[in-house]
């Protein structure tokens, strides 16, 4: 499962980083980002999916196949 | 009365109305999704999730030149509050200054104070076993903790409180122009006081903050330190009494969340959906078409975010709080380029007041439901929320409490830096 943020999206709401993940980190702008390749570990799963669900700006793109 | 008298009746200032806005909002967005009203000189209203955020998201025609009813509500001098009613590219250069001020992460750094300043207000509640929630509670967080990012001196909080209380809740403009006036030059002093001698609060961070070697200067300071200043106030104070009142009202929430404090944030959010406190006006810059309305230029459009957060399009079981929905894409902070620049430092203080309250009030009911009023305006919430609740009288809860404010204060202050 990989998970990658639009940045042309992101407004810097910081919804995402309300998830108790090591997933989304943000620049000085308070826009988001993925750290690495956007590869979720299995533990992180359930909270990449809410912060997806929970992003006012549709940024968040989840990809199970990935 | 029919929906087309409810629309053309409407206006954010009629008592009536805002006792229960949402009755009108939900049969606006269900029959005239986009509608006028001819109150208070005329403007348009969107009610519909898709709507509003197809709205919000294009400052090309929407314009934020006037984003209130009227269009003058802080008088003919203080029209510009950058960055709130700047539009691009001005809008852009505003938020670069301010934005990493602000972030999440920056954000979670006031946590101790926050919490220091909800410890204060609890503090003499607990053996009174009675309050009106929202002046006893509710409003005492983001004024204390403006105070705090402001580095407002000790000496002076009751009188910046006071002004600020007149700025949110005169009805009179000249009450309000006098506060103002007050605020700028109160403000323009510490801004010279800084220059010698720099702090560590918002004041000189925002002195201090640069864009292609730009930094703020003269008016355009002032005026973003006294948008930074208001904006934070009654906004967060309506959102924790609305709050306040849900858990009030609803014991099985309340119950549920003193059990497992861990859904607090996603609480959070379901009543910032359900009970969002801020509508504003766009100015249109042309004809356009809005939900299949046509809108001439030049008009003002209240975009209703309390409005599209309970649209049944969106949101399953719109009408209910939920408090663990798990998706709530709600735009209680706007959507775009617009959001709320404060939304992190609002959340923090809505879960930190909540937390708190919860700790040492855990049961606590209305007094009377039939009390409650509500403010007309921009900013809606409850003004009167009467709770009683078993006082606490123990001499350790007292020592206890005070014992982790000033283990608190500690890290505050270290916070800051």
């Amino acid at each position: 499962m990989k998970v990658r943020v639009d940045p042309d999206k992101c407004q810097g709401h910081g919804r995402c980083m309300l998830y108790d993940t090591d997933i989304f980190e943000c620049d000085n702008m308070g826009y988001a980002h993925v750290r690495g390749d956007g590869t979720v570990p299995e533990a992180d799963r359930e909270q990449v999916w809410l912060a997806s669900l929970n992003c006012p700006e549709h940024a968040i793109t989840v990809d199970e196949s990935g | 009365m029919t929906t087309e008298d409810l629309a053309r009746d409407f206006s954010l200032y009629d008592p009536e109305i805002v006792r229960d806005p949402h009755r009108v909002y939900d049969e606006l967005r269900a029959k005239c999704p986009v509608s006028h009203s001819d109150r208070d000189e005329g403007f348009w209203m969107a009610t519909r999730y898709d709507d509003v955020v197809a709205a919000t998201k294009d400052p090309a025609t929407y314009s934020s030149r006037y984003i209130m009813i009227p269009r003058l509500k802080f008088g003919p001098d203080f029209v510009e509050r950058p960055p709130i009613t700047l539009d691009p590219p001005r809008h852009t250069y505003f938020r670069r200054l301010l934005q990493p001020l602000f972030t999440h992460v920056q954000a979670q750094k006031w946590e101790p104070a926050i919490r220091k300043v909800c410890r204060d207000a609890l503090a003499p509640l607990l053996a009174e076993g009675r309050c009106n929630v929202v002046t006893g509670y509710a409003k005492k967080i983001p004024l204390g903790f403006t105070c705090e990012l402001m580095g407002v001196p000790t000496d002076m909080e009751p009188q910046f409180t006071t002004w600020c209380h007149d700025i949110v809740e005169s009805t009179e403009m000249e009450g309000v122009l006098g506060a103002v006036g007050a605020i700028v030059t109160f403000l323009s002093e510490q801004v010279e006081i800084r220059r010698t001698n720099p702090t560590d609060d918002i004041i000189t961070l925002m002195m201090n903050s640069e864009v292609d070697g730009d930094r703020l200067e003269g008016q355009d300071l002032i005026a973003v330190l006294m948008l930074v200043l208001i904006a934070g106030l009654d906004t967060t104070w309506n959102a924790l009494s609305s709050a306040m009142l849900h858990l009030a009202a609803n014991p099985e929430d309340r119950r549920r969340l003193v059990a497992d404090p861990t859904l607090i944030p996603t609480a959070v959010e379901e009543l910032l959906r359900f009970y969002a406190p801020v509508v504003l006006t766009r100015e249109t810059t042309r004809e356009v078409e809005l939900g299949g309305t046509i809108i001439p230029a030049g008009e003002l459009v209240l975009l209703n975010w309390a409005a599209a957060n309970r649209d049944p399009e969106v949101f399953p079981d719109a009408d209910k709080v939920v408090l663990d929905r798990a998706e709530n894409r709600h735009i209680a902070f706007g959507t775009g380029i617009h959001r709320c620049l404060g939304s992190s430092i609002a959340r923090l203080e809505l879960r930190i007041a909540i937390e708190e309250w919860l700790k040492v009030i855990p049961e606590f009911e209305l007094e009377d439901p039939g009390s409650v009023t509500y403010s007309t305006g921009h900013i809606w919430g409850p003004r009167i929320v009467d709770v009683v609740f078993p006082a606490v009288v123990s001499p350790e809860a007292g020592v206890s409490s005070e014992a982790g404010v000033s283990s608190e204060a500690g890290v505050s202050s270290e916070a800051g830096s």
